[in-house]
């Protein structure tokens, strides 16, 4: 029963990357691909991780799987704030754009 | 048998770290292969029982984001900061 859980979601896992990383090659601009990258990030890593966390139950990994999942929990979807931000900064145009409401609202593209 | 999915998901991430037009491009690509390293690294500690990969693992995804993040702050224009 344990053994067809974390397989199953060890699985899932593995789709969904493969899944996020066509996408990260497919979208058409670096916008969409934050979204890719980040069912990569979030999704798939985290599947994976508490999957191997069942798998081993209680053994010396556990808690630094643990510690690795809550760390990446917190710091991908950051890492990938900032560098939207920057590129919104340094001049990157979503791919048809019709209306910026960020320049709207002060936000001057350089 | 499903290792074979992060490592085939890596390097088709990886393809797009080659190609990527823009420079945030590549720093996003980068970020999903280390992802998928971390992974890895992450199997193969507990099927050999090694502890020390696993905080190898641990090093690589924080050196990870402090990375992107700072490659963010370059980025960004000087007068904007």
């Amino acid at each position: 029963m344990i053994d067809l859980i974390w397989t199953a979601l060890l699985g899932i896992s593995g789709i969904l990357a493969v899944i996020g990383s066509v996408g990260l090659v497919r979208f058409p601009d670096f916008y969409t691909r934050t979204h890719a990258a980040t069912v990569i990030g979030v999704g798939s890593f985290s599947l994976a991780l508490i999957a191997i966390f069942i798998g081993s139950f209680w053994s010396e990994f556990s808690v630094k799987i643990l510690a690795i999942l809550f760390i990446n929990l917190f710091t991908n979807p950051t890492a990938t704030h900032a560098i939207a931000d920057a590129a919104y900064r340094m001049g990157i145009k979503p791919e048809g754009l019709v209306l910026n409401e960020l320049e709207k609202a002060g936000r001057k593209r350089k | 048998m499903i290792e074979f999915l992060f490592m085939a998901a890596g390097l088709i991430a990886l393809v797009r770290a080659v190609l990527g037009r823009t420079f945030a491009d590549r720093v996003i690509a980068i970020g999903a292969f280390v992802n998928m390293v971390v992974i890895l690294m992450v199997i193969y500690a507990v099927n050999t029982e090694e502890v020390m990969i696993i905080d190898i693992a641990l090093l690589l995804i924080l050196l990870s984001f402090v990375g992107t993040l700072s490659i963010a702050k370059f980025l960004t224009p000087k007068e904007e900061i």
